[in-house]
């Protein structure tokens, strides 16, 4: 049997609020310039955007409401209404709440009912499964159009009372490290003149006998007052393994195509942070490849980082062009890629 | 909480060394005397940033990046305190 050629029809972004810069931060949680300096050197993250309000905490959108944004958009672009929508996959790790799942929700405003809809648990490495679900969706059953969705939103972590010396420099280096935002894709099966196909995808955990290189808990009545904190991460275990990991991916997606690495037009990396999307570039060694990145200004958005690099690269695409995405998750550790080529027809 | 004043002269400086070697004790488990220059963290280690911020928190004094990472005594550091400190009070 045929397997249909998938399409990236269109994507859609989100962000709430203006861009917070590393002086706004440090100004607000009363931070010496040595902080701000290091941040701008080690870190090179300039500006990223919250879902809250610094000030006084509120939340201001939810994941639900950047996801819907960026669903409505990406449908738009597509020119698909949402009563034609087959599937809907939606990844993240911080859902709004565990019930009812953030893509249920997203689907009831988008006006899409009636499909199958999954949610990914997920870090960094779960728009890839996203795409690789809906992917597979598309290629097994009816399905024509399927809906993938992602995004994150550190609401949950932050605690806007926190006194700089009473956080762990972990915990305040992720706080600025990682920016809100959602993004969603629309995929489709059949022709579709001009929009880019879907040529592999592949996602691999490699975690076994890992520590993980980060961590997040969730509370509920029965755990409130527990010790452990909220939220950790390794940072020197993630620079020692990403780059390596992000190499692998690479080969892998490119063998699994049939691709040189002279064969690229765009590379999309990893986005965990400025500093690191460079080294990741450098180990990834594809100089004739331009490198689409987003994360000086608008942070590392999680399940959201490959729909803001690809809503970049997508208008510049020329008949032939061919782009490679990769993500490593340090949580458990994952390796996952995908390559996209616009076809002439 | 509000910040002690700084002082003049010897007590100035006596004050930021006591402070430098309590916030060395903790943030780099290390005890040091005045003429003790503080271990090689690297010039990307984290550690530094956490005793930039204890010394604004509890003096004060906000000392630039680079002084921190001059491999200066605590002395030499305390004076750079010191200075940081003078710079920010109100005149």
């Amino acid at each position: 049997m045929d397997r249909p050629d998938i399409h990236l029809l269109a994507v859609g972004t989100s962000l709430p609020g203006p861009a917070v810069d590393n002086a706004t931060l440090a100004a607000r949680f009363g931070l010496p310039r040595a902080w701000e300096q290091w941040i701008d050197t080690f870190v090179g993250t300039r500006s990223r955007h919250y879902a809250i309000d610094l000030e006084t905490g509120e939340r201001r959108y939810t994941l639900a409401d950047l996801a819907e944004a960026a669903g409505r958009r990406a449908l738009a672009a597509a020119e698909l209404d949402p009563a034609e929508v087959d599937v809907v996959v939606m990844s993240t790790s911080s859902p709004d709440m565990l019930m009812p799942a953030t893509v249920n929700v997203v689907a009831d405003r988008l006006g899409v009912d009636g499909v199958p809809t999954f949610q990914l648990q997920s870090g960094c490495a779960g728009a890839v499964q996203a795409l690789e679900v809906a992917a597979q969706m598309l290629r097994c059953g009816p399905h024509r159009r399927a809906l993938v969705l992602g995004g994150d939103t550190s609401a949950k972590h932050f605690d806007v009372g926190m006194r700089a010396p009473d956080v762990p420099m972990e915990a305040q280096v992720n706080g600025l490290l990682f920016g809100d935002g959602a993004g969603a894709a629309v995929l489709g099966t059949g022709p579709a003149y001009g929009s880019p196909v879907l040529r592999g995808v592949f996602t691999r955990l490699v975690g076994r006998d890992r520590s993980p290189g980060q961590t997040v808990e969730w509370f509920s009545w029965g755990d409130r007052t527990m010790d452990r904190p909220p939220v950790t991460e390794d940072f020197k275990a993630v620079e020692e393994s990403a780059p390596r990991m992000a190499a692998e991916a690479l080969d892998e997606v490119l063998d699994g195509v049939g691709w040189k690495k002279s064969d690229l037009d765009y590379l999309l990396p990893p986005q965990l942070s400025a500093r690191m999307t460079e080294r990741v570039l450098e180990e990834l060694d594809a100089p004739g490849a331009e490198p689409v990145s987003r994360v000086l200004e608008i942070g590392n958005t999680g399940n959201a980082i490959p729909y803001f690099q690809l809503e970049q690269v997508l208008p510049r695409l020329a008949d032939g062009d061919r782009l490679a995405g990769v993500s490593v998750e340090a949580s458990k550790w994952i390796k996952a890629g995908y390559a996209l080529e616009m076809a002439a027809h | 909480m509000t910040q002690p004043e700084p002082g003049t002269g010897d007590d100035a400086l006596g004050e930021a060394e006591r402070a430098l070697v309590e916030i060395c004790r903790e943030v780099l488990r290390v005890d040091l005397g005045p003429d003790d220059r503080l271990p090689d963290l690297g010039t990307r280690s984290i550690l530094i940033i956490e005793i930039a911020v204890r010394l604004q928190d509890r003096l004060g004094a906000d000392v630039p990046l680079e002084t921190l990472l001059e491999g200066r005594t605590v002395r030499g550091l305390a004076e750079a305190v010191v200075e940081a400190r003078s710079e920010a009070a109100p005149r």
